[in-house]
């Protein structure tokens, strides 16, 4: 009997990457359920999991960063040392120079990087499978209307209202003020 | 419970307005958030139970004193307002949950999954394939076969999965025993002819 599939995959298990060993080894991937995101960290022998409620999630938050900017300068130096040993010996660093390229070529075809974060009432957390703009960007237009059907629309103009009413009412604007006091006296 | 404001992830500062592609005044990412009516909802703080006030009233399993809203869809116990948990629509009282979590009974509520058949299937396919320790197969094939079976029926992992990881490492498994076997076989052929 065919078992009902009760998950949709969002992006494969990719290197979860990090600065920890543990990161190193890891591997992260994000599923689509029916009323939740499940995200995965697996280390390829055991899984973990984490189940993002539509109705829970609060923000989802893309950064910009320099991860492809990175990846090409280090693959262009290498590309340049295979490239320069090339003229020396052609036979075998032609296919090094070849690989490189090829991965720079990759790095520049896969598009800008970034990072996701998704917040709920109790965490922040970053969903390391998307690390690309243009997919989290088709991450996002998959579940934004799930979200929508669990949570319901909110108006740009109410959002951008409420927004700036939290941020007042956190007194975030009062200790932005204050922030220069040397003594950082307590807020009135 | 008191409402945050929307934050920049990576340090915090708050935003008086939603963000779209520009930089964080703080600390400078280029970032974009997107904001769900969640973020403005307001979670009704948990309650403690009502007293019971009258004779034979039902009382809490666990709080005798406390008067019972909800049966347990785990255990049929009945349970006080304090002790009715809540999971995806579902009643459970504080003891189902924790059994529930660590027999993994309520699906939901995994959050660990071991993956026999990819132990199994590497067991089986990794000393063959990494020519120089070949001869560990003695040790890894039975291994391999043996957890192939001992956990033929155990979870897979929660998403997708079929049985075939099981099969291959059971057919890699039995042909490399095969090869031992026969190996051995014909080695003492050779000795004692």
């Amino acid at each position: 009997m065919s078992e009902k599939k009760e998950y949709r995959r969002l992006t494969r298990l990719r290197w979860r990457g990090g600065k920890s060993l543990d990161g190193f080894f890891s591997y992260a991937g994000l599923w689509l359920g029916s009323d939740h995101l499940l995200s995965i960290r697996s280390n390829r022998f055991s899984e973990e999991y984490k189940r993002f409620y539509f109705r829970d999630i609060q923000t989802i938050a893309v950064v910009k960063t320099t991860r492809r900017e990175i990846w090409n300068v280090a693959l262009l130096i290498l590309l340049l040392i295979a490239g320069a040993f090339s003229f020396s010996r052609p036979a075998g660093s032609g296919v090094f120079a070849a690989f490189f390229g090829l991965l720079i070529l990759m790095n520049n075809l896969l598009g800008p990087s970034c990072t996701v974060y998704l917040r709920t009432a109790v965490q922040m957390e970053e969903l390391r499978s998307l690390k690309r703009l243009r997919r989290a960007r088709r991450m996002l237009a998959r579940i934004r209307p799930l979200i929508a059907a669990t949570q319901g629309e909110l108006a740009p103009e109410e959002a951008s209202l409420r927004i700036r009413e939290l941020y007042e009412s956190s007194g975030a604007g009062r200790r932005t003020r204050f922030a220069t006091s040397p003594l950082n006296l307590s807020v009135h | 419970m008191t409402l945050s404001p929307v934050q920049c992830p990576k340090c915090g500062n708050p935003f008086q307005a939603l963000p779209s592609w520009e930089a964080c005044p703080t600390c400078g990412n280029v970032l974009q958030i997107e904001v769900f009516p969640a973020l403005f909802r307001v979670t009704a703080p948990g309650q403690t139970g009502e007293i019971v006030m009258l004779e034979g009233e039902s009382s809490c399993f666990y709080h005798p004193h406390k008067k019972a809203v909800a049966p347990c869809e785990g255990c049929g116990r009945f349970v006080c307002a304090l002790c009715d948990c809540e999971l995806n629509g579902r009643r459970f009282c504080p003891a189902c949950l924790e059994a529930g979590k660590i027999k993994g009974k309520i699906k939901s509520l995994e959050n660990y999954r071991v993956l026999y058949d990819t132990i199994a299937l590497w067991l089986a396919i990794a000393p063959a394939i990494t020519l120089i320790f070949w001869f560990t197969t003695i040790v890894t094939a039975p291994a391999a076969l043996l957890i192939a079976i001992r956990f033929w029926n155990a979870p897979r992992s929660v998403v997708h999965r079929s049985k075939i990881r099981y099969v291959i490492a059971i057919i890699l498994a039995v042909i490399q025993i095969a090869a031992w076997a026969i190996g051995i076989y014909f080695m003492r052929e050779t000795l004692y002819v």
